[in-house]
């Protein structure tokens, strides 16, 4: 029904998914505000391609990846965002410590990366996309995907390592 | 780690404001009255279009007169018949057919002189001689009605007593009609009648004049050469 415009049928779909989607769009831009109107667009596209929606995978699976390409959009284009060619990575991951972050304190992390490596990192990270996938994704060679990728481990290790520090009084 | 980034921020659900939604239903709103005006825009391209086929077919088909006649002959066939044109039918031979005309109202007047009678005497196998193209005509194309007003005329041109004059006539007329009548040609006549019925009201109106103009002229020179 909200393939034919049915409003009503469009407002079942954004109120049951607009929470996640405001969540996802959260991720990537700091602004609550820009978010949210990033996620408004995002719905615009979902409901105008409503019909190219073929049922191969899950709904929500394909309204959050026009949420993350439109999220990438903003970023690539307001904030001018590029990547350097850099291929230096090491195949590091976090220290296997146990979490005790609550979600905004993860996201307050994640907020302070740089918007490259934020976005990387949220890709690989949070949405589960292969190297590949994010360099055809952003244009960029698979090497720079995992180089930004480890910048961004390296400075989350390190600012989780000064919450905890912090936090046992040692600074 | 990570998968416990993962694990969170994907549980955590942020609740959009309340004029979200409202900001979401005018975008719509919007778009929806876009697409209307693009639909309207293709429907005029659709109509210019097949105006432009129509003006051209048209074109076409009066630049080509003799396809539409052949194909249109049968079609204007059912009209002659149902609609008798005699005069129309007999038009090729026009000077033959103005005497006829003549006959007809002369046959309505009382005949006193010798002079009315000499009139008979060239119009009477004519007469004959119409008759017996009609009779040809009929047989060419049986489905063309023949004029029976020119055999009610026959039959009062006899009542006069030019028996004989007609006899003494008929002969020769019925040979040089006959030379005459091979000429003719029923899909001609009916082509030509088509074309006739085609054509615009200025030209009808002009054929008709010529028409008239001929026929008097004919009955004119037959007169004088009487």
């Amino acid at each position: 029904m909200a393939v034919d415009n049915n409003r009503q049928a469009q407002q079942k779909i954004y109120t049951q998914y607009a929470p996640k989607m405001l969540s996802v769009c959260r991720q990537y831009i700091k602004d609550i505000h820009h978010a949210e109107d990033l996620m408004i667009t995002a719905f615009m596209k979902v409901f105008t391609h409503l019909k190219n929606f073929e049922n191969k995978g899950s709904f929500e699976g394909w309204i959050r990846r026009i949420m993350v390409n439109e999220c990438i959009s903003f970023i690539r284009v307001q904030k001018k965002v590029s990547f350097l060619e850099d291929e230096y990575y090491k195949e590091d991951t976090f220290n296997n410590i146990e979490s005790r972050f609550n979600v905004d304190d993860i996201q307050s992390l994640i907020d302070g990366l740089p918007d490259g490596y934020k976005m990387i990192f949220n890709l690989y990270a949070i949405e589960g996309f292969k190297h590949k996938e994010i360099a055809d994704m952003l244009g960029i060679n698979e090497g720079t995907s995992k180089s930004q990728l480890s910048h961004a481990r390296r400075i989350l290790q390190e600012q989780i390592n000064k919450l905890k520090n912090y936090e046992n009084g040692t600074e | 780690m990570e998968a416990d980034f993962r694990e969170k921020l994907n549980k955590r659900e942020i609740i959009p404001s309340n004029h979200a939604w409202d900001r979401l239903d005018a975008m719509l709103t919007a778009a929806d009255e876009k697409k209307p005006k693009s639909n309207y825009t293709w429907l005029f391209i659709a109509a210019g279009f097949v105006g432009l086929l129509l003006v051209a077919t048209l074109f076409f088909k009066n630049s080509s007169p003799q396809d539409a006649i052949q194909n249109e002959v049968v079609i204007e066939n059912n009209n002659v018949k149902e609609t008798p044109k005699d005069t129309e039918i007999n038009q090729p031979l026009t000077p033959q057919v103005a005497p006829e005309t003549q006959l007809a109202l002369e046959s309505e007047i009382p005949i006193k002189g010798k002079e009315r009678i000499s009139n008979k005497k060239q119009v009477a196998p004519q007469l004959n001689a119409n008759q017996n193209q009609v009779a040809e005509n009929k047989s060419n194309r049986p489905k063309v009605a023949t004029p029976t007003h020119v055999i009610t005329n026959a039959v009062a041109v006899q009542e006069v007593q030019v028996d004989d004059l007609i006899a003494n006539s008929e002969n020769a007329t019925r040979e040089s009609y006959k030379k005459q009548l091979v000429k003719v040609d029923a899909n001609a006549l009916l082509s030509q009648v088509d074309s006739e019925l085609e054509l615009s009201f200025r030209e009808r109106a002009l054929q008709v004049v010529n028409k008239n103009y001929k026929t008097v002229k004919v009955a004119l020179s037959t007169r004088n050469q009487e």
